[in-house]
Order: structure tokens, then C-alpha cells, then sequence
């Protein structure tokens, strides 16, 4: 990404920066920031595994580690908790985006800050920011979509209906 | 089936999302969308699939959108996929087939045999692939004993791709040999049934191929065989599949050993080329041994 476009994205994102977790969005801030949706109704089982000698393993998530294999689906995951979003902040923009259970372990060589809990519709909020920003890469606006649907917020699927509709 | 289509799935779309870049930035939001839509629940994403399918969408994005449907445990869902199946047409329906075939469901992969027999070409294919998808063997069989000419072939490359050998065998007994089944033996590794064909001259042209096929399934038993058909053969057709067979499993040390043990300077020339052909080291042993001899 050329320093312009950097540019244009951190400013981009600057601009939703009055709602939800603000501080990850500081220009300051780089590196793994984490958060829980406060949601009781949204479970999820996500969280990494391996596969040694053909069968597959529970294991917790490496952030730090290339091609992170994950599932949400029975014995090769974590139990049920809530959504635990994980994001990396790269020259105060959203570069990796993951969505786990809270129940999962997940290591990091660097400090993962960890910020709290926010409301689905605060975590809705930041995500259309990313999800709706043009000046971010696609890929990060696709993890944005994956992590968004952890939350089971009306007010989530309205959206996703609405993106889905729009002509 | 499912588990493992959304493991590599949810796992594809976090490692490779960023695809397709020609494709306009709204078109790919949406595709990010619906494909997100795996790890939701099935009564949220259920709605909004449907909505996909049903609405002015391209076909790429109700592609997807079959898939999804094919991931959720629903009896709606299960009937849409059906329903595409049975009465869209074109690429929508063969996704549809094969996500059946992916959803691996008992119930609708029984109903594809009929889709099968009403069904196109294209169709025709996709129900053979989803059966293969599914691992369903016995319908695929079903399929090749009453299939004709590239659906028979299809039907048995697809047996043959699954290790199917039972499934094979009773293919031959019932069908007689053909080049089809020769593959498929070679590629489910039957070389028990490989060597009886290669030891019938009913047919010359097929006891060839079967000779060729067995250096497909390798290993030292077939090199030590295929040595050996060389040395009994009594045509050139069959010395020829035996070098093809043994070029296939790379056995050059074999052909190295008909080299030295034949003084037919033609036959010698022969084995050279195929030697160098095969880019063997052994060329170099022969080259060594002439200039030894002093040449």
C-alpha cells in the first residue's frame, strides 16, 4: 500500500473513530488490540487446531503464526464463549482481523491490549467502519465480515441483509 | 463431509480472501458476505441465503450461496438445494448437484438418480461428481451399469479415483474389458486385476494398455513383472508397453538390465534412447562401461 493511500485509509478511519473502541483505532496504538462482545445470546465454539499424524488437535490460536487453521466446529475447537474479536493495527490501520471464542487460548509474542467488552451494536459500529471503508484492503474487509456474523444481533443481520440487497 | 467442507472452508476464506480483483468492489462484498455467513447460525443465515438465491444476483454469488445452503442443517435448506437441482439449469443447477453431493444428505442423493436420468449431459456429469464428492460408490456403480460411452467413462474414472475396486471388478464381469476400466484399475491401484489383463492376448491393443497401466500403480513387484513380460513378449506392441510401463514407474535400472543382457544392437539402441529419455543416471553407467571397454 503506497504511503497516500495509508494515508487516505488512516484518515478514513479517523473519522468513525468517535464510537467504538477508539483506542484501537489510534494511529499510536500498533499491534494486537483484543475485545469481547457483550452478548449473551452469541456462542461460539472458534478456535484453532492441527492435524498430527492424520487426526486433528485442540490447540489454541498462534496470532503470530502463518496460515492460522480454524474451526468452529466440535472437538477440534474450544468450548462455547462469547465472540472475542482480535485485531492487528498496522500504521494505525486494521490489517488482520480474527474472531474466536473467549474460551480459546491465544498467544501473541507481542502484548495483546486487551479492551474490554463492547456492546453489539459498539462492535457493529467499528466493523461497518472497516467493512464499508474502500481505502482498506479487501482482505481485511472480508475478516471484518467473517468476525461481524459472530455477533447475533438483529441489528448485524439487518446490515448484512441491507449489503446484500444493495444494488 | 460437512465438518470437514467448513473447516477448509472458513479456513480458505480467512488465508485467500482477497481474490478475484476484477471482479467491481460491491459484487465482492456481497460474495465476502454470503460466504461469512458459514459461521452464523443456521436460522440467521438460512433468510439471508434464500434472499441471495432468489433475488437478481449474479451466478457467482448464488454459487455461493448453494454452498452455504449446502452447510446448513436445515429441512429447508436441504429442499432449496433441491429444488435448484432439479429445476434451475445450467451452471446454477450443476452447483447445486454438486453441493449435494458435498452435503453428503442420505435422502437427496438419492434423489439425484432421477435427476440423472432426466437430466442433460452437464447434469449427467455433475450428478457423477457429486456421488463422488459423497463417496457414494454403489450409486456410482448403479450409474456405469446402465451408462453408455463418456458417462460410462466418467462413472468408472470416478471409481477408479475412489480405490472402488470392488465396484470395478464387477464392472468387468458384467461389461468386458475396456480402455475406461484399465485407467481406473491403474488409478485405484488393482494390480492383481491389471495382471490378468496384461496376461489375456484376446485383445492385443488392451493387454498393451494394461501393461502400460501397470507402471501407473508401480512399486517393485511391477518392475520385477514388467522385466519380465519384455523378456517373454512375443510382438514388438508388447515389448513397447512394457517399456512405457516400466518409463511410467521410472524403473530405469530395469531397462538398464535389458540393455546389458541383449546383444541386438538394434534393441540396444532402443533401450539407450529410452534410457535418456528417462534422464537415468544409468546412461552415464553404460557411457562409464564403454570407455572402460576402451571404446
Amino acid at each position: 500500500m503506497s504511503r497516500a493511500y495509508r494515508f487516505l485509509a488512516s484518515a478514513l478511519l479517523c473519522a468513525w473513530a468517535g464510537s467504538v473502541p477508539a483506542a484501537v483505532i489510534s494511529t499510536s496504538n500498533n499491534g494486537w488490540h483484543t475485545w469481547r462482545i457483550d452478548e449473551a445470546s452469541a456462542r461460539t465454539e472458534m478456535c484453532c487446531y492441527s492435524i498430527r499424524n492424520g487426526s486433528v488437535n485442540r490447540s489454541g490460536c498462534d496470532l503470530d503464526g502463518r496460515g492460522l487453521s480454524i474451526s468452529d466446529h466440535g472437538d477440534c475447537s474450544a468450548g462455547p464463549g462469547q465472540p472475542q474479536i482480535y485485531v492487528r493495527i498496522k500504521n494505525g490501520i486494521p490489517v488482520d482481523i480474527r474472531a474466536l471464542s473467549s474460551t480459546c487460548p491465544v498467544s501473541s509474542e507481542a502484548k495483546i491490549a486487551d479492551l474490554g467488552s463492547f456492546t453489539a451494536d459498539e462492535n457493529l459500529d467499528w466493523f461497518r467502519g472497516v467493512i464499508e471503508n474502500r481505502g482498506l484492503k479487501q482482505h481485511s474487509r472480508e475478516q471484518a465480515l467473517l468476525a461481524l456474523v459472530m455477533s447475533e444481533s438483529n441489528a448485524a443481520f439487518e446490515y448484512l441483509d441491507r449489503l446484500l440487497t444493495a444494488r | 463431509m460437512k465438518t470437514l467442507a467448513r473447516i477448509i472452508f472458513i479456513t480458505t476464506i480467512l488465508g485467500f480472501a482477497a481474490n478475484s480483483a476484477a471482479q467491481d468492489d460491491n459484487e465482492e462484498l456481497k460474495i465476502a458476505a454470503v460466504e461469512a455467513l458459514i459461521t452464523a447460525p443456521p436460522d440467521r443465515a438460512l433468510p439471508l441465503v434464500n434472499k441471495v438465491l432468489q433475488g437478481d444476483n449474479s451466478t457467482e454469488l448464488k454459487e455461493r450461496a448453494l454452498f452455504i445452503l449446502s452447510q446448513i442443517d436445515r429441512e429447508e435448506a436441504r429442499e432449496t438445494l433441491l429444488r435448484f437441482a432439479r429445476e434451475s439449469s445450467g451452471e446454477l443447477q450443476e452447483e447445486a448437484i454438486r453441493m449435494i453431493g458435498i452435503g453428503g444428505n442420505r435422502d437427496s442423493l438419492a434423489t439425484l438418480m432421477s435427476i440423472y436420468e432426466s437430466g442433460d449431459s452437464e447434469a449427467r456429469e455433475a450428478v457423477i461428481e457429486a456421488f463422488m464428492i459423497a463417496g457414494d460408490s454403489k450409486a456410482l456403480l448403479e450409474i456405469a451399469l446402465v451408462a453408455a460411452g463418456d458417462d460410462y467413462d466418467e462413472a468408472v474414472d470416478m471409481l477408479g479415483a475412489m480405490g472402488a475396486r470392488d465396484e470395478l471388478r464387477q464392472l468387468r464381469e458384467k461389461n468386458g474389458v475396456s480402455e475406461a476400466l484399465i485407467d481406473a484399475y491403474a488409478i485405484s491401484g488393482d494390480l492383481a486385476e491389471l495382471r490378468t489383463m496384461a496376461m489375456d492376448a484376446s485383445d492385443p491393443d488392451l493387454q498393451a494398455q494394461a501393461i502400460e497401466a501397470m507402471g501407473i500403480v508401480g512399486g517393485s513387484e511391477v518392475n520385477a513383472s514388467l522385466v519380465q513380460i519384455f523378456r517373454d513378449a512375443k510382438s514388438d506392441d508388447i515389448r513397447e508397453a512394457a517399456l512405457e510401463g516400466m518409463m511410467i514407474s521410472g524403473y530405469d535400472e530395469g531397462v538398464l538390465e535389458l540393455y546389458r543382457s541383449t546383444d541386438d544392437k538394434k534393441l540396444k539402441k532402443k533401450l539407450l534412447e529410452q534410457l535418456v529419455i528417462m534422464d537415468s543416471d544409468e546412461v552415464w553407467n553404460i557411457i562409464d562401461s564403454a570407455l572402460d571397454g576402451g571404446l
